[in-house]
């Protein structure tokens, strides 16, 4: 009975004391993080109060590096550190392995550190990164990264202005100037990441789209041209000819089964589809795309222009009941299309310029040496005498922000490491690796990958990531980029270049100029289009499957209705406000 | 002859020992029950009522840079925004439909399950039929939808090709997609899936009546649903009465994960449920409006399950004289 008695007060010792271990960890936690926070926003007082020059900062936090020897601390000029942490995210693809890494060594030394730390959190998806963000936030800053970089949407843009705005993140500004290489590269994209309150710089452009590097992604759909050749039909150019296309494949194409194919997968769980073609270019993408109208007005065209959308909408309806589109096209998952395309089940199907149907046709070539996917971009004639090429939308797709109150030495660093990157041979040894090993020069003076690492890696993005091949592209360098690089396989499959004689050019030629592309939502916007984007594609979902065409009419003009009464107005006038404040006289 | 010193002792046993000393006695006597309970209450001390603190974000515009204190008052502001929601009473009805028609369907089917169950004597073909049953309780709804999709497809699909063959279809049905078919679907597939798994409460309190009353009632000449209706249903009243409490105050949770990766944008008209609602829509709102609605969300379900529950036990009492509290 004691015996038992005893058993059972340990059991229930051991219980408590770890359930309180639990609470304690997270109170210490807390008191910890209310230190630190108590320190930082000292710190950060400090140097706001300092105008902008808050890199004169010398408040010194309680973080690991700050422990870090200094060296090259002459008057006048900042010194360095040599240990710096990077903290990054990554949703899905494969990290550096450090067996294999041969870049980070070779970086550390260059710059000559004793230790530089790439800490990657991996996420299940983006949402958990704007989450982890928010979570950091929520801690008064004091769990934030020294040195991170995050993804550029309106809600980590709005997190990172509201830590600096209250003093938690460093103002760049000062740091620009220092390093001038660092301010040419992101200067373009300064409107759009500086505060819209105080005006002042608390993240810069990580990574960023480039007209003469980056192809445009045209409105684009893979078609199976050796099914076009057999039943002795050129390549679709309009939204019609395409009809007539899919009418003929359904008809006279079967599978290698002797089963009838599904002449086009649309929508899906990614939504794709060619409603824009319906619209004047720059002018549809879904519910989320606002533009300037004749009278100089913002406008969205789901709402102003129900007449395109009538016309989209049906056209849709039409392949969908004549059997022309995938039956289940808005219930399959991205993988469930993939395994149809990689049978050979799909006549046409959408896709990125760098996706997609490349790997369906590799892969019905093993039954069918003849399959191929090629892009067209399609117009619809009655709006439309041929396809347009898209203007360029300049963005920042990720940040860098750095804490109010590190170290001047440590941020002089990250700076250093930054300007280092930006060099021809910083941005060769990390978006190549190294000469010899990982790449070589052809006869024409480019890169290319050498015969060995290619072997080992098959050019896959994820293999090469292992020896730390563009993991550590700290910020794009894109002259030297396009000085050095030679065309990649993939560019060179005969595929590609029909694709790309199809599709007319390969990159833009002119910057969008309508502010109202660059606008952020406001307060206004935001609360008035709670869920909106869910309840287009609901509509779009009904109308396409609408039994009666003259259903959609009445979808879509309510649909018209239901967004003026949730406050389109109001938005109007918070855009055109907002739009004052956009500078995009660099772009012209 | 009673001595004075007899007198006192006397007066002094008589007093009644004041209720705080009492209630120390009986705790003191109980200590072990009590030590046994603390991890308990701390758990939920720390789990359950410290995170209700959070509940405060549900009246404010909340910031999470600025944090509870920081963040603007913004009263009843919060609910106003969901209850205009252009789909929330749709979502609303359909929570209620969903949950009504789970526990209308569900929760006689589960008794019933567990008496023709309970009426099983050969012991291998018992066990056989109820691991079968519970097993796929086991299985997550992301994969118990995939199986079912998979199964319902129009194209290949394992139940569309069974019916057109036997000729009950002509062609293959878009089950999925079908706003008609869809919630006998998720009612369907809610049975398949927790039925077993729900049955082996019942079947613990069937197992808890005294085999004597059936033995007594089959020389009384009582037939198997004469006992089932006069032992084994009275026998089992008690658990009816709690888990009923228990489900019909979860009327404002249709069943979150089941109908998220079940649902489509084809049935939102019939599928989407309040939960879905709130994530779908705030997963890609801008700003940090969506922290304080999804937390506005939280509030608004647990407040309409704390009124059922107590109803619900109410009437239980009145009408049974049995209760959860």
């Amino acid at each position: 009975m004691r015996i038992r008695q005893n058993v059972g007060i340990l059991l229930t010792a051991a219980l408590t004391v770890g359930l309180v271990g639990c609470g304690g960890n997270g109170n210490n936690g807390g008191n910890t993080s209310n230190n630190a926070s108590n320190s930082a926003n000292s710190s950060s007082s400090n140097s706001s109060s300092n105008s902008s020059n808050s890199s004169n900062s010398s408040n010194t936090s309680s973080n690991s590096n700050s422990s870090n020897t200094s060296s090259n601390t002459s008057s006048g000029e900042i010194g360095t550190v040599d240990n710096l942490k990077i903290t990054a995210f990554n949703w899905g693809w494969d990290n550096a392995d450090p067996a294999k890494d041969v870049v980070l060594p070779e970086l550390t030394k260059r710059l000559g550190m004793k230790n530089l730390t790439y800490d990657v959190i991996k996420t299940g998806g983006y949402d958990d990164v704007v989450q982890k963000l928010q979570l950091w936030a929520s801690t008064g800053g004091s769990d934030w990264p020294d040195i991170v970089t995050t993804g550029s949407d309106s809600r980590t843009k709005l997190i990172l202005n509201n830590l600096g705005e209250t003093g938690k993140l460093e103002d760049l500004t000062p740091w620009l100037e220092k390093y001038p290489n660092v301010k040419k590269a992101v200067e373009k994209l300064l409107p759009f990441t500086s505060d819209p309150h105080d005006g002042k710089i608390y993240s810069i452009a990580q990574n960023f789209s480039n007209m003469q590097a980056y192809a445009i992604d045209q409105p684009t759909i893979w078609i199976r041209k050796d099914w076009l050749d057999k039943l002795n039909l050129p390549l679709p150019k309009t939204v019609d000819d395409l009809y007539n296309d899919l009418k003929a494949f359904k008809e006279q194409i079967k599978d290698v089964n002797g089963q009838p194919v599904i002449p086009y997968a649309a929508f899906g769980e990614n939504f794709r589809n060619m409603i824009k073609l319906f619209f004047p270019p720059d002018q549809n993408d879904g519910t989320g795309v606002w533009y300037t109208d004749a009278d100089g007005k913002p406008a969205r065209s789901d709402v102003s222009q129900p007449e395109n959308l009538i016309r989209a909408l049906t056209f849709y309806n039409k392949l969908y009941n004549e059997g022309l589109i995938e039956k289940e096209a808005f219930t399959l998952k991205q993988g469930q299309i993939d395994e149809k395309g990689n049978q050979g089940r799909y006549g046409a199907v959408h896709g990125a310029y760098w996706e997609q149907a490349n790997p369906f046709t590799d892969s019905i070539k093993k039954t069918d040496p003849k399959a191929e996917f090629v892009g067209v971009q399609l117009y619809d004639p009655s709006i439309a005498s041929g396809p347009s090429l898209p203007k360029f939308r300049l963005e920042a797709w990720s940040l860098w922000a750095v804490k109010a109150g590190l170290p001047k030495e440590e941020v002089n660093t990250f700076f250093k490491t930054l300007d280092y990157v930006l060099s021809e041979e910083g941005t060769i040894l990390t978006k190549y690796g190294l000469e010899g090993q990982q790449w070589e020069r052809n006869a024409g003076g480019k890169i290319v990958d050498t015969k060995a690492f290619f072997d080992e890696t098959q050019g896959d993005w994820n293999k090469r990531a292992h020896f730390g091949i563009d993991v550590y592209s700290f910020i794009p360098n894109y002259d030297a980029l396009i000085k050095n690089q030679a065309p990649s396989g993939y560019e060179l499959r005969q595929d590609m270049i029909e694709t790309w004689q199809n599709l007319g050019s390969k990159f833009p030629t002119e910057y969008v100029t309508d502010p109202q592309r660059y606008v952020e939502p406001g307060d206004a916007e935001n609360k008035a289009t709670v869920g909106q984007s869910e309840r287009y594609k609901q509509m779009v979902a009904k109308a396409v499957t609408a039994k009666n065409p003259d259903d959609i009419k009445k979808l879509v003009l309510d649909w018209g209705k239901n967004v003026k009464a949730l406050g389109y107005d109001k938005i109007v006038a918070e855009r055109e406000e907002s739009a004052k404040s956009i500078h995009l006289e660099n772009l012209k | 002859m009673t001595t004075l010193a007899e007198a006192q002792t006397s007066s002094v046993t008589n007093t009644k020992p004041t209720l705080a000393r009492r209630i120390m006695r009986k705790v003191w006597e109980q200590r072990w029950l009590y030590i046994f309970t603390i991890p308990g209450i701390i758990f939920f001390l720390l789990f359950s009522y410290y995170p209700m603190v959070g509940i405060v974000i549900a009246f404010q515009d909340y910031n999470p840079v600025k944090g509870y204190s920081g963040s603007e008052f913004v009263g009843l502001e919060n609910f106003k925004t969901i209850f205009n929601l252009p789909d929330f009473t749709n979502a609303l009805r359909n929570t209620v439909i969903i949950s009504g028609l789970k526990l209308l369907i569900g929760f006689p089917a589960t008794i019933l399950f567990a008496l023709l169950i309970n009426e099983i004597h050969q012991t291998v073909f018992k066990r056989v039929v109820q691991t079968i049953s519970y097993l796929p309780y086991f299985i997550s709804w992301v994969i118990a939808a995939g199986l079912w999709y998979k199964m319902l497809s129009p194209d290949g699909g394992l139940i569309n090709e069974m019916l057109t063959r036997i000729g009950i279809l002509n062609e293959p049905f878009y089950f999925m997609g079908s706003t008609q078919a869809f919630l006998p679907i998720v009612i369907f597939t809610e049975l398949w899936k927790n039925i077993g798994f729900n049955a082996i409460i019942y079947l613990a309190a069937l197992s808890g009546i005294d085999p004597h009353l059936y033995e007594v009632s089959s020389i009384d000449g009582a037939s198997r649903i004469r006992q089932i209706w006069h032992i084994a249903l009275p026998g089992i009243r008690g658990t009816m009465v709690l888990l009923f409490i228990l489900s019909a105050s979860g009327l404002m949770s249709a069943g979150f994960d089941q109908l998220w990766t079940m649902g489509n944008l084809q049935v939102q008209e019939v599928g989407q449920i309040l939960d879905t609602l709130i994530l779908s829509y705030l997963r890609n709102s801008g700003g940090f409006m969506g922290l304080s609605l999804g937390a506005t969300m939280g509030v608004f379900q647990a407040t309409v399950g704390l009124i059922l529950f107590l109803v619900c036990n109410f009437v239980a009492k009145l009408i049974k004289q049995e209760s959860l509290i």
